[in-house]
């Protein structure tokens, strides 16, 4: 057909790559048919920025100076190692040797999932923010690591989530957190930074502390590894807080009472940050919850009293049928997979 | 091919090497040329400015924080859109459980492309013919609009879009000739 064309000339012109060869078939082409023209015309606005996109107008000067507030608090990688990839899971780390074919292995990076509330237009056009409700998740088997707005850092435990308004850092600093959490809060006394957690809130005072509030009934935890924090119960003003200092760790009992306990071991409440498993005077029962959100796995323990049992141990990077071993001679038991769950029993 | 001499045809090796020390300003040429296309590519999965910002915010603030370990092969361009494309994926992926994503990439859309024609002898004015053109892209499965727009809007190679969307040099022109012919159709040239 005289007016047909080699679609891979029309490619080559849009993108900016034509030979001369190809200027002098597409001009040819054109001449055959004036509809062509028009039809290239069309397809030229294909290469342009779309008009209707709000978003064209990015401003590089403001998203710089922003993204230099956060770098300038970023420390060594090797402080806060994420990108563990526990147990079953042993997919690839990620680093930025990033072959060419590689590209699903970017997502084994701590996931960072936004969700909002707000309705959306389903057209290409952006629809105005109206402070929807964002929330950054860990799944289970995974820590997340986020750097909020106010440069506050983040690290989330398997099988937590995070809540904030995406108007966050405007008016208020509070987020909301269920599951567990490392904050590394950038200070500001006219914005105090708050966690609202089951039963409880936390405000900061300059400082770096982990809170543990998972709505598996525990009580929920704080403990403060530097600067102070203030513990109040939901109902109470945060003057009515217990002011926690650096190694003590803030509870807030089945009761609402808040005791505080001295001297804990703070780097072990922190450990989890960097990979550890830790396991410290819980029952078998909670350890198994622990051991399957870390591993994202099922693991039951039918026997009552075996799951009373209180054990204590730390591991680091274990495979999980290394956590199950030790677990397993400690306390004069053995463990089967059958595929569903990992069930552990008395030995007999 | 030849391109206008830019950030992207100049070997990288030696901004790599400065980020990798720490050098802020090589940070800042990297960020600079591709903040706004990155957003442009990432708005384009998440239709929200906001979180497409957000996106690409953390992801140089990622890369910043483990420029240590800096070691790229091939194009940083592709490196860079990459990356945002794997995030956005990512985050839809959460979303799935409240957002029905019509538009997934995997999600063949054959009725796209067998919309009849527009009457030949109908004149349209620029701004129906923009968002008629527009629809006709959007009605397109999501990949193929993605490659048409690396393609014509960011002026990739054939190389850089399949290192970017995961797919075959071969599948960068599959998807490149179905989107032309699509719009061919529509736009109703008298070929067929």
């Amino acid at each position: 057909m005289s007016d047909s064309i080699d679609w891979r000339i029309i490619d080559r012109h849009l993108a900016g790559d034509a030979s001369s060869a190809d200027a002098e078939a597409l001009r040819q082409w054109l001449a055959a048919d004036p509809r062509h023209a028009l039809l290239l015309d069309q397809l030229r606005s294909v290469s342009a920025p779309d008009r209707s996109l709000a978003g064209e107008s990015w401003n590089v000067d403001s998203a710089w100076s922003r993204l230099t507030g956060r770098l300038a608090d970023e420390r060594p990688a090797s402080h806060l190692v994420l990108e563990r990839t526990p147990a079953s899971r042993q997919s690839r780390r990620v680093s930025w040797r990033l072959a060419a074919a590689a590209t699903t292995a970017l997502v084994a990076a701590g996931v960072v999932a936004l969700l909002w509330s707000a309705p959306r237009a389903s057209s290409g056009i952006a629809s105005a923010p109206s402070s929807p409700v964002r929330e950054v998740a860990s799944a289970r088997a995974q820590q997340t690591r986020v750097t909020l707005r106010d440069g506050t850092r983040v690290v989330l435990n398997a099988g937590s989530r995070l809540r904030y308004s995406a108007d966050f850092d405007r008016l208020s600093r509070d987020v909301e957190l269920e599951g567990e959490g490392y904050f590394d809060v950038v200070h500001d006394a006219s914005r105090p930074f708050r966690v609202r957690m089951r039963g409880g809130v936390a405000e900061d005072l300059g400082t770096r502390f982990a809170v543990r509030a998972y709505a598996d009934g525990a009580p929920p935890q704080v403990v403060v590894a530097q600067g102070s924090v203030s513990l109040a119960r939901d109902d109470a003003g945060m003057a009515k807080g217990k002011l926690l200092r650096p190694g003590q760790l803030g509870r807030i009992e089945p009761d609402g009472r808040i005791s505080v306990v001295s001297d804990v071991d703070v780097d072990r409440w922190m450990s989890w940050t960097a990979g550890a498993l830790v396991l410290d005077g819980l029952s078998l029962a909670e350890a198994a919850t622990e051991i399957g959100r870390r591993y994202d796995v099922r693991v039951v323990v039918p026997d009552a009293a075996l799951a009373r049992r209180r054990v204590s141990a730390r591991f680091h990077d274990a495979p999980l049928p290394r956590v199950l071993d030790a677990l397993a001679v400690a306390l004069g038991a053995r463990w089967s997979n059958d595929g569903v769950a990992i069930v552990i029993l008395r030995a007999e | 091919m030849t391109r206008a001499p830019d950030l992207n045809a100049t070997p990288h090796a030696e901004l790599e090497s400065r980020i990798r020390s720490g050098d802020v300003r090589a940070f800042e040429q990297l960020f600079r040329a591709h903040y706004a296309s990155l957003c442009r590519f990432a708005y384009r999965y998440l239709l929200d400015t906001g979180l497409a910002e957000d996106l690409v915010q953390d992801l140089f603030a990622h890369l910043w924080a483990d420029r240590a370990r800096l070691e790229l092969r091939g194009s940083i361009r592709a490196y860079l859109f990459a990356a945002v494309r794997n995030r956005a994926l990512n985050m839809r992926k959460r979303q799935l459980v409240e957002h029905d994503w019509i538009r997934d990439e995997a999600l063949p859309d054959v009725r796209a492309l067998h919309r009849p024609p527009l009457p030949a002898d109908r004149a349209l004015d620029t701004g129906e013919r923009d968002a008629e053109l527009r629809s006709a892209i959007e009605s397109l499965p999501e990949r193929c609009r993605m490659v048409m727009r690396l393609r014509w809007q960011e002026q990739m190679s054939h190389g850089e879009i399949a290192s970017i969307m995961g797919i075959s040099l071969k599948g960068v022109e599959n998807q490149l000739a179905r989107g032309l012919q699509a719009l061919r159709l529509r736009f109703g040239s008298g070929e067929r």
